[in-house]
């Protein structure tokens, strides 16, 4: 067994442009989203590594990339000694079988028009896998693998809860056998029973066929129960990355010690102590000069909107980063905050 | 049980643990605790549902009625040889729409002619039945030719965008500014007059609506996660188009070609009623309109208004059918079963 | 604010069905609970189980195919009460009417009571309006029957006396209007003041609810907000009127967590400011047990349990919540496996018979297939008089004693949770 990562992201960069069109370009002011600006990453064979941020911090696009369903603006993406970005759709598309994707939306990600066994079986129509018997026998299995009924090929996703839904979608990627795969918020539409229900699919499946994730969610709670390691994106960038211990545990980058003091605990006689950030997320389009979170830290030095080393972490351990040059003093930021009652003054 | 003394608020998390819900007992357990959700047996896919939709509507059915009387009426009004073969050896219209009956010109409605002769004495009535099938059959493959020319290049344009949505929309564009009957003039002028020449014309200004419509769905069906999740399994561009997105995108062009069979009769016998229709004399609805102009000075109206009846019904018939698809054909699907998902 | 200590709202076996071409969908069925002035209710489920409804029953916004088909809302609000006697006096009650507002008590400015104010209103409705109009009498206790209300008169009393947020505040807002003028606007109808005097009350309320520079903000465009103050501004529409309840369906779901974080602070700091009472509704255990004071768990539409919320983190009782409860991931909790509720949530038009969970129930016994358990307090075994969050009730044979092996599940307060690995925050 290699100690080599099964995949290696490397400077990954993803900028959308907000330019329409010839007009615009001769006219306008082409500017572009950094959805994601310089992003390296390892995952390991095997495990799952979470990747968490808030809306518009660009986890999706990063999963999205890293798997060429986006053009990539820069940066690379190794896996098996390849990278990826170098390759044309046409050589991209054999690796496809080692790498796939589950989406968010049950809804929206299966085609209404098809029946599961078409949506399920068409990699393997693809990729010409099976045919004829030998393609139905295994759609059925794969049904019954995600824990549907090998009846249930010949119906339609309407007829199909949400949950079920989303096992249709993981039963789609897992019929290429796959090595890897980017779970992109699978669980964030689905009840709160059905949530468990597929974590606990997911580490079966992994468990059972050796498959290593990357779990995109914004739920703390949920990626501290599933993933191995933990990264932590603000705008496009990785604010900290390490074992799931010791994320949740100090030292922390003050976004994510923002992050995880925010998350209601299901104990209505938990009291925690709170950090509320102050302004809104800045815009990817203009991100804030220097560290990205200055506008918003609560430990904010002047030199912090010209400090240029994001996105390279501190090793604070083997394996535990953080872009933060003061992360000690979030601590006690937050003790002296609990000394005063209540909640700080906010201003969104 | 927990303590009520020993509760003590707490800023540790995940102090709560509850233990003992064990599902482990559902593998074991009787059968009778096991409760399926009756499902229905029989799985319907998008069409068989938007049938059962329309014939829900009333109206619709009433329309499709009266076109399919109208279809019948028309096969079986003469014999249909093709090749030397009798295929249809029925007669319904009572004369021979060709044959001319100098005795009875110009007659009013009688029990003989019920919708009178014209200037020729031909029954008007089996030149009405026998002249269905020009404008059924001008309806039917315009509308065919022009979605197998509009959709293709509709989803290119939109899928694609880029180069190919510019060229294909700037044709479009420069075709929907002229007006319909100068480009068909211009058209029958070049080409002459006769039946596929018109159906050229009518095609050539039919294609764009359904183009640009087509174009428009598709810009928004390609951004659905199933068809990037199509492209996340390796599937190719071809694939994708005509499997994933193009039948999503069909729907309103549905709508736009069953209404448009009736807008193409209109059409064609206005270019019959222009004299650019086909050769005259044939009894083609428009054409029996155009000849029988000046008749109508005369005070021969059944020249006329047979006719234009014939046609109004149709066209009537065509557009209730079309309102019916319009409502059978949902683009956004059931929604049953939503049960697991919170919104 | 209601009067004594009657709690401010009452539903009473509220019944609301749709029916559809499969049948009869019992979306709420024989649902009570009590809200009091100031308190923080919240109405837990998954989708389908009918809290929406619930919520959109009471505001009376329920349309074809959909019908109440049962029960009493009571609302004892006395502004309410006051508005909709001054605008509707034909529908005051009295001797002779069966009307749906009902003055019980009036006092007069000075503060005596009002001569014989039953007489009044029973005779003369109309003179109970009058009075109210020229100030000389003010409603001290009454309440509407929000069921038997009229079209006009709910009007009056949404947007003023029961206001309503909604999960996406996207489109709540209307987008070519700006947002100053949407709070304007409620208040100007609904308080009956000029543009001047709404304007600054809108601005007042945009400062209210943490929106900085909200003099500037005022003539802003919802899309120039971003979601967390779009979220707020409709807080402050909500707020503007003084409403006594706002019922918010999944105010905070669309939000990220730390933008969360800060609506549901402002919404503590409001309710218990201005004490307005709050109806959640959500699915989120972390923002109940944040929030609210008490619950009640709805499962298939019908409630399956009620009772505070530390009672129903401590000591749940129906096992539908202990459940949920046990498949949730906690932090600082590592558990290998969650535990799970198999199945699903039944389809309302065809449930299963007795109780409505027993497929999904690893307690279930043959009694649960055949009788549907009454929703019972859990220390007596008997239905309960009114629905009192502070008495836990919890619809299981369990605690009418019905069920042969019992439910057995232990709630764990962990003092070592610091000790495994779990960290403390």
């Amino acid at each position: 067994m290699s100690a080599d990562p099964l995949i290696e992201i490397d400077g990954l960069t993803k900028h959308y442009s907000t330019d329409e069109g010839l007009l615009d370009r001769i006219i306008g002011d082409p500017s572009s989203v950094k959805a994601v600006d310089g992003v390296d990453l390892e995952i390991a064979e095997g495990e799952t590594l979470g990747l968490v941020g808030e809306s518009g911090c660009g986890k999706s696009s990063l999963g999205r990339t890293m798997l060429g369903l986006e053009e990539p603006t820069d940066g690379s993406v190794y896996y098996d000694g390849q990278d990826l970005t170098e390759l044309s759709s046409a050589e991209l598309r054999d690796y496809r079988k080692d790498l796939q994707f589950v989406f968010q939306n049950p809804f929206a990600s299966l085609n209404p028009r098809l029946t599961v066994s078409d949506i399920v079986g068409e990699a393997l129509d693809v990729h010409g896998l099976a045919s004829g018997k030998e393609r139905e026998e295994r759609v059925e299995e794969l049904l019954e693998t995600v824990g549907l009924q090998a009846s249930h090929a010949s119906r339609y996703p309407h007829e199909f809860s949400g949950g079920q839904r989303q096992r249709i979608g993981i039963a789609r990627a897992l019929a290429v056998d796959p090595e890897f795969i980017v779970c992109d918020e699978p669980v964030s539409a689905l009840d709160v029973s059905v949530q468990a229900q597929i974590l606990n699919l997911l580490e079966d499946l992994q468990e059972e066929f050796g498959l290593s994730y990357l779990f995109i969610a914004h739920d703390l709670s949920v990626v501290e129960h599933i993933a191995d390691r933990i990264a932590v994106m603000y705008l496009g960038e990785i604010v900290e990355v390490g074992d799931t211990e010791e994320i949740f545990s100090p030292p922390y980058h003050p976004y994510t010690r923002s992050l995880l003091s925010a998350i209601p605990e299901p104990d209505p006689l938990w009291e925690g102590d709170r950090i509320i950030l102050e302004g809104t997320v800045p815009s990817p389009i203009d991100p804030p000069s220097g560290c990205k979170f200055h506008t918003r830290c609560p430990i904010a030095h002047e030199e912090c909107s010209e400090w240029d080393d994001h996105p390279e972490l501190e090793n604070v351990s083997d394996t535990h980063g953080i872009g933060c040059p003061f992360h000690e003093e979030i601590e006690e930021e937050v003790g002296s905050a609990a000394d005063s009652t209540g909640t700080e003054s906010t201003a969104d | 049980m927990s303590h009520e003394s020993q509760r003590t608020t707490t800023n540790e998390r995940g102090r709560i643990r509850v233990t003992g819900f064990d599902t482990s007992v559902f593998e074991d357990r009787d059968e009778r605790f096991d409760w399926q959700q009756d499902e229905s047996t029989v799985s319907r896919d998008r069409l068989t549902r938007a049938w059962e939709r329309f014939k829900r509507n009333r109206t619709a059915l009433v329309g499709l009625a009266i076109i399919a009387l109208m279809l019948f009426t028309t096969i079986f009004a003469r014999p249909i040889v093709i090749e030397g073969i009798t295929v249809q050896p029925f007669s319904l219209a009572p004369f021979d729409p060709t044959n001319s009956n100098f005795a009875a010109l110009n007659e009013a409605p009688t029990a003989t002619h019920p919708f009178g002769t014209d200037w020729s004495g031909k029954d008007i009535l089996s030149r009405v039945m026998f002249g269905g099938r020009y404008s059924l059959t001008i309806g039917v493959i315009t509308v065919s030719i022009a979605l197998s020319v509009g959709v293709p290049l509709g989803a290119l344009a939109g899928y694609y965008g880029g180069w190919i949505d510019e060229v294909i929309m700037r044709l479009v564009d420069i075709l929907y500014a002229f007006p319909f009957l100068v480009l068909a003039i211009a058209l029958i002028a070049v080409l002459g007059q006769g039946f596929w020449n018109m159906i050229t014309a009518l095609v050539l200004v039919v294609w764009i609506s359904y183009a640009r419509l087509l174009r428009g769905e598709v810009l928004s069906v390609k951004e659905n996660e199933y068809v990037t999740a199509a492209k996340a399994l390796g599937a190719r561009d071809r694939s994708i188009i005509f499997r994933h997105v193009v039948p999503n995108a069909m729907a309103p062009v549905i709508v736009q070609a069953t209404l448009g069979i009736g807008t193409v009769v209109l059409n064609a016998a206005a270019l019959g009623f222009l004299g650019l229709g086909l050769e005259p004399g044939s009894p083609e609805w428009g054409s029996m309109l155009a000849r029988g102009r000046s008749s109508l000075i005369q005070g021969q109206w059944w020249i006329t208004v047979f006719p234009g009846l014939a046609i109004f019904l149709f066209v009537l018939s065509i557009n209730l059918v079309g309102d019916g698809v319009r409502d059978a054909v949902d683009p956004q699907g059931d929604t049953s079963g939503g049960a697991g998902v919170r919104e | 604010m209601s009067a004594n200590d009657e709690p401010l709202l009452s539903v009473d076996n509220l019944q609301t069905s749709f029916y559809t071409e499969e049948g009869e969908v019992k979306a709420v069925n024989d649902v009570s609970y009590q809200i009091d002035s100031g308190e923080r209710f919240a109405v837990v489920g998954e989708s389908g189980a009918g809290k929406s409804v619930t919520s959109l029953s009471l505001m009376r916004l329920i349309d074809d195919p959909g019908r109440i088909k049962g029960g009493d809302v009571t609302f004892r609000s006395t502004s309410a009460v006051a508005t909709l006697a001054r605008e509707f006096p034909e529908g005051v009650a009295t001797e002779n009417s069966s009307g749906y507002i009902h003055v019980d008590e009036l006092r007069a400015e000075s503060g005596s009571v009002g001569s014989d104010p039953g007489a009044t209103v029973r005779d003369q409705p109309k003179e109970v309006a009058t009075d109210l109009e020229d100030g000389s009498l003010h409603v001290e206790a009454g309440h509407v029957d929000v069921l038997d209300a009229p079209d006009e008169a709910m009007q009056e009393l949404r947007g003023a006396e029961i206001a309503m947020i909604f999960q996406d505040p996207h489109t709540a807002l209307n987008p070519v209007y700006t947002i100053g003028e949407q709070i304007a606007e409620a208040v100007r109808k609904h308080l009956d003041m000029g543009d001047a005097a709404a304007r600054e009350r809108a601005i007042e309320m945009l400062d209210r609810v943490g929106i900085p520079d909200a003099e500037e903000r005022y003539s802003d465009y919802p899309h120039e907000f971003s979601g967390g103050m779009q979220q707020r501004a409709v807080i402050a529409i909500a707020l503007s009127c003084d409403p006594s309840l706002i019922v918010a369906d999944e105010p905070t779901t669309a939000l990220d967590v730390t933008i969360e974080a800060q609506i549901l602070d402002l919404l503590k700091e409001l309710s218990d400011d201005e004490d307005v009472a709050i109806q959640l509704i959500t699915h989120d255990l972390g923002v109940v047990a944040e929030l609210c004071d008490s619950v009640m768990v709805m499962y298939a539409g019908k409630p399956v349990e009620r009772s505070s919320v530390e009672e129903l983190y401590y000591d749940p009782k129906h096992p539908y919540t202990v459940g949920l409860m046990s498949s949730i991931p906690r932090i600082g909790d590592d558990r290998d496996r969650l535990d799970t509720v198999p199945g699903t949530m039944p389809d309302l038009v065809q449930l299963p018979s007795g109780c409505s969970f027993h497929p999904r129930c690893p307690y279930a016994e043959d009694a649960c297939i055949q009788h549907e358990p009454p929703l019972v307090d859990t220390e007596t075994g008997e239905p309960v008089e009114e629905p009192d969050a502070d008495i836990h009730t919890a619809a299981c044979l369990e605690y009418t004693g019905d069920l042969q092996d019992g439910v057995e599940f232990d709630v764990q307060i962990r003092e070592d949770a610091a000790a495994d690995g779990g960290e403390s925050l």
